[in-house]
């Protein structure tokens, strides 16, 4: 079972997952605002598409779902102007397709770990904040940003505000997990959808 | 007919267009030159498509940011350029992508998808993706009006537990009816043959029609502009 292709019924259920893990992210760009929770954005979106993902892994326990998963929420992200997320989405993606492969797709723990390193990939759409720091703050200057919008970004553009970002994208995945875990026992796995 | 119709591979040229040259090379004339482009191909294309709401939209904030913006100061000031200058530059995204949306339909875009060779197990889920998100705001609406019927709400004394009842309360409908409609989907596509390993034909073939080509030229020629830096 483990080596099969997927076939038509697996790749219809990954489009169904996918689009309501999209949803998920459109309610979680609430947080786009201010600058401060601009940076947090991929937290809250981690925390509240975890139990897509988890359903998105056990339904199809096939090499490929997670990845195409990825590559279709990187697009996503390339539409909406965060063309760096998609490289990054694709690599967070086929490691976590690989952990989830390697320990039989139905442990909760190594699904969990998966989740949380992939949404740890998707902060790779702020890259261009970090690597390129000055000509990214002259571009939105001159755009017509508020210098103070500018200044709040650029006090935040530092190697442990970075680690901050990590470890709170990595605690709300965590969260999220164990959120979707309790309400898959409650409901869906006594009425036998799982 | 008498109404222009494009060919899915120019629809999706001009998302990507948008989303990756307004943001590479940012001029206030790029984006309104796209802007006033795209209102037209919506105009020609369907008339009642026009997005009115955000093109007045956008000229409101065009507006603020010339005239407003010098005047303000402070907290106010960082909160109102923010939504004036960054949320602005997605409205091409936006107009093109309702462009998308309205005017092609799902064997369209599977068409015109796999002309550009794009592998079949990644068309499959991005085209179901597409279809099923109206569906699941849909749901969520109803959703929502049960939650009003039952009067459900947020008490304040009890925050907490209420965000996470109302959370369970979206997540339960939702995850449900996705397994269920997964299955009947399913059910009438393997029907319908999606598992033929044959070469498809398609009910709607694409191909390059004159418009096609107006655009596509207009888009290079606004992009050597660009280049050459005459913006």
């Amino acid at each position: 079972m483990n080596n099969a292709k997927l076939n038509g019924k697996d790749l219809i259920t990954t489009g169904i997952y996918t689009a309501l893990y999209i949803v998920a992210l459109f309610v979680a760009s609430v947080a786009n605002v201010t600058p401060f929770t601009f940076m947090f954005y991929p937290a809250v979106a981690s925390l509240l598409g975890a139990v897509f993902f988890i359903m998105l892994a056990t339904k199809i326990q096939k090499v490929g779902a997670i990845i195409i998963w990825g590559i279709i929420v990187g697009l996503l992200y390339m539409v909406l102007g965060m063309g760096m997320t998609l490289p990054f989405a694709i690599v967070g993606a086929i490691i976590a397709q690989i952990i989830i492969t390697k320990t039989g797709y139905t442990n909760f723990k190594m699904t969990t770990l998966a989740y949380i390193i992939v949404s740890v990939f998707f902060i790779g759409g702020y890259a261009q904040l970090f690597v390129t720091t000055e000509s990214y703050l002259a571009e939105s200057v001159n755009r017509g940003l508020s210098q103070e919008f500018v200044d709040g970004l650029a006090s935040y553009a530092t190697v442990p505000f970075l680690i901050i970002m990590i470890v709170v994208s990595a605690v709300f995945a965590l969260l999220g997990c164990l959120l979707a875990k309790k309400i898959l026992k409650k409901h869906l796995v006594k009425a036998g959808v799982l | 007919m008498g109404h222009l119709t494009l060919d899915v591979r120019t629809k999706l040229l001009l998302i990507l267009y948008s989303s990756i040259v307004v943001f590479a090379f940012y001029s206030f004339w790029l984006e309104t030159i796209l802007i006033i482009l795209l209102g037209t191909i919506q105009f020609l294309s369907k008339k009642s498509l026009v997005s009115l709401r955000l093109i007045t939209l956008y000229v409101i904030f065009v507006l603020l940011q010339i005239f407003l913006l010098p005047k303000l100061t402070g907290t106010l000031l960082m909160m109102t350029s923010f939504f004036v200058v960054s949320f602005r530059r997605l409205f091409p995204c936006f107009l093109s992508g309702i462009l998308l949306i309205n005017t092609t339909t799902v064997s369209e875009l599977t068409s015109g998808l796999s002309k550009l060779k794009i592998p079949r197990q990644i068309i499959i889920p991005l085209t179901v993706t597409l279809r099923y998100i109206p569906t699941v705001k849909e749901e969520f609406g109803y959703i929502k009006d049960a939650m009003k019927i039952r009067k459900f709400k947020i008490r304040k004394d009890k925050f907490f537990s209420d965000i996470l009842q109302h959370i369970e309360c979206y997540y339960v409908p939702l995850l449900v009816s996705a397994s269920q409609i997964s299955d009947e989907l399913s059910t009438s596509a393997v029907t319908r043959g999606i598992e033929n390993p044959c070469k498809k034909t398609f009910l709607h073939p694409c191909s390059f029609g004159k418009f096609d080509v107006i655009i596509v030229s207009m888009l290079v020629i606004v992009l050597i502009c660009i280049i050459n830096g005459t913006f």
